[in-house]
């Protein structure tokens, strides 16, 4: 059995961060925006800042990127090019027999984030999700999700 | 008799022993803490300062030029600036052409110029004398510190709505602002700190935590006690998200009435401290906001590149002033620039110069009493070819701290530095 010691101990780059997102969802999208997008979370690809490459682990963190990271989930899901397995959100959700927000929350922790959330998290996650109006609680739990610090580490 | 130079006084009486800067016992440090503490009524929380870090080493001698010096002219054959084009602001010294901008606030009174600052066993890295500069530090710390950030993490308060530092840029934090504990946002621009798609209910510990205020506030723990060895990584990406999405907020909120203040240069430095600008006068409680410019580092052609840097800063450090001016904040907001080195006296074979020493620092905002602090650095006589310092930066920071803010500079300093900050007279008429 592999060591679990390594777990959650590694920012994810903005690479890593969109990456991780697209394969789990089977995402696919414009990506030329989409390399556009990592830019203000201070990555932009084929660029980096000098010959040493990125600084990376914690200089991937502050305001601005975190902020970022979260703009950059809702404009992936808002962008009109945006499709899963080929189709829309709710289609592919079927697909995976994800048809409650109870399971929704659980396929989303099991798969994008690497330190396990506690049953309690999860409740307040899903509260804050049931209480969301105007989006819809698919969307409005990836965009929760994109809010909490778990998301940022692998 | 002024309370600080009471509080000295009464310190060497106490201990039967004269206060130099080379003194710096802890058990020192605590009985004037305590001294000072009493005399709180003088810390101005309502004071804000702006740093301007000029990162690259701007070259002092073509900032503040000696022109009428034959030394000047033998060691600047090629890149000197002629006495004809100099902006005179003393007898043989004269500000570089492009500083023109500046003009305003020197004949309102309201700038100074601190000459030949440095410090002991000069380092010519970019990256280390930068870390000194931010540090107070000579020696690498296993823990990443600076002064700014000891300074937040000694005087920060929970009643405060935000945070007391604020980076604006895009770069990583500046290590001035690190200190275990704090967390300082950085606000790369005003639309970026735009959190797209409001949640309800949304709290500033997303779906983590308990909320607990929606405020800019980000004085909050880093990391577990004591233990240096994984200093929490979780929870640095935690309270960093708390503390983003609460500045997010405070923000919008913040924000929702005032308008863009019009009038900035369209550089990058101009955009930072019209964000700057926008956030002092939309009455947010941040007492210390840094910047940088970079790009200092002309070793070869520097003419050009100086003069448009130098264009730069002064045309954005007159239109932040001017502006502070227009909204009656102008005695409450200090700027205070500096560099990590001065270059060398002679120029290069590539028409640049080469990393240096000593250098000048510029204030500008409030009524300063004396244009010129300390004397420009002697010409001839040199530290193998680079101007020797006569005033330490971290005294020019304990006049900062102790008169400006009106806080007690030990902590954030590392030492006691505030004598050679009375001798300065930065604050101060000269006696």
């Amino acid at each position: 059995m592999l060591s679990l010691w390594p777990v959650g101990k590694k920012i994810r780059s903005p690479v890593e961060l969109a990456l991780n997102l697209i394969r789990s969802l089977e995402v696919t999208t414009n990506l030329d925006r989409l390399a556009k997008a990592i830019k203000p979370l201070s990555q932009s690809l084929f660029f980096p800042p000098n010959v040493k490459g990125w600084d990376g682990g914690r200089a991937w963190i502050n305001s601005s990127t975190l902020i970022g990271r979260s703009n950059f989930v809702v404009d992936l899901l808002g962008d009109g090019n945006t499709r899963f397995h080929g189709g829309p959100l709710d289609e592919w959700l079927k697909s995976q027999r994800i048809t409650s927000v109870d399971r929704w929350i659980e396929w989303l922790s099991e798969s994008l984030v690497a330190i396990p959330l506690q049953s309690e998290e999860q409740l307040r996650w899903k509260e804050q999700v049931l209480s969301t109006t105007g989006t819809n609680p698919w969307r409005a739990a990836l965009i929760t999700l994109s809010r909490n610090a778990k998301l940022q580490l692998s | 008799m002024k309370r600080r130079t009471f509080a000295a006084g009464t310190i060497a009486t106490a201990t039967g022993l004269a206060i130099d800067s080379t003194c710096r016992g802890r058990w020192m440090q605590t009985l004037a803490s305590e001294l000072r503490a009493n005399a709180s009524g003088s810390v101005r929380k309502d004071r804000v300062l702006v740093v301007v870090q000029l990162s690259g080493g701007n070259d002092g001698l073509n900032t503040v030029i000696p022109h009428r010096n034959e030394l000047y002219r033998k060691a600047r054959p090629k890149l000197g600036v002629p006495s004809s084009d100099v902006i005179e602001i003393a007898d043989g010294l004269g500000l570089h052409p492009s500083l023109k901008s500046l003009e305003g606030i020197l004949s309102d009174g309201r700038m100074s110029i601190v000459q030949g600052v440095g410090y002991e066993s000069p380092n010519r890295s970019h990256f280390e004398s930068m870390d000194i500069w931010q540090s107070c530090r000579h020696k690498k710390d296993r823990a990443p510190s600076g002064w700014l950030g000891r300074w937040i993490s000694e005087n920060g308060e929970s009643e405060r709505p935000d945070s007391l530092g604020v980076h604006v840029g895009s770069e990583s934090v500046p290590l001035a602002f690190l200190e275990r504990g704090v967390q300082v946002p950085s606000v790369a621009s005003l639309e970026q700190m735009r959190l797209k798609a409001k949640l309800d209910r949304e709290s500033p510990s997303g779906v983590g935590g308990e909320s607990e205020s929606s405020s800019m506030k980000a004085e909050t723990s880093v990391g577990t006690d004591g233990d240096d060895t994984d200093p929490g990584l979780l929870s640095f990406v935690e309270t960093s998200t708390n503390a983003a999405i609460a500045a997010s907020m405070r923000l919008e909120s913040t924000l929702a009435q005032s308008e863009t203040p019009t009038g900035f240069p369209a550089s990058r430095i101009g955009e930072k401290l019209q964000v700057i600008s926008r956030l002092i006068l939309a009455a947010v409680t941040t007492q210390i906001y840094y910047v940088t410019l970079d790009g200092f580092d002309t070793h070869a052609n520097q003419s050009a590149a100086h003069e448009a840097l130098l264009r730069q800063w002064s045309e954005a450090v007159a239109a932040f002033t001017s502006r502070m001016k227009e909204a009656g904040q102008h005695d409450r907001v200090l700027m205070m620039t500096f560099s990590e080195f001065g270059r060398r006296v002679a120029e290069n074979a590539s028409l640049g110069t080469d990393h240096g020493a000593a250098a000048p620092m510029f204030f500008a905002g409030p009524e300063l009493p004396n244009l010129l602090v300390g004397d420009h650095p002697s010409l001839s006589d040199l530290d193998d070819g680079d101007l020797k310092f006569g005033i330490d930066f971290r005294a020019v920071y304990a006049a900062v701290i102790e008169d400006w803010l009106g806080t007690s500079s030990f902590k954030s300093l590392a030492g006691d530095y505030r004598q050679s900050a009375l001798g300065l007279n930065l604050f101060q008429k000269r006696s």
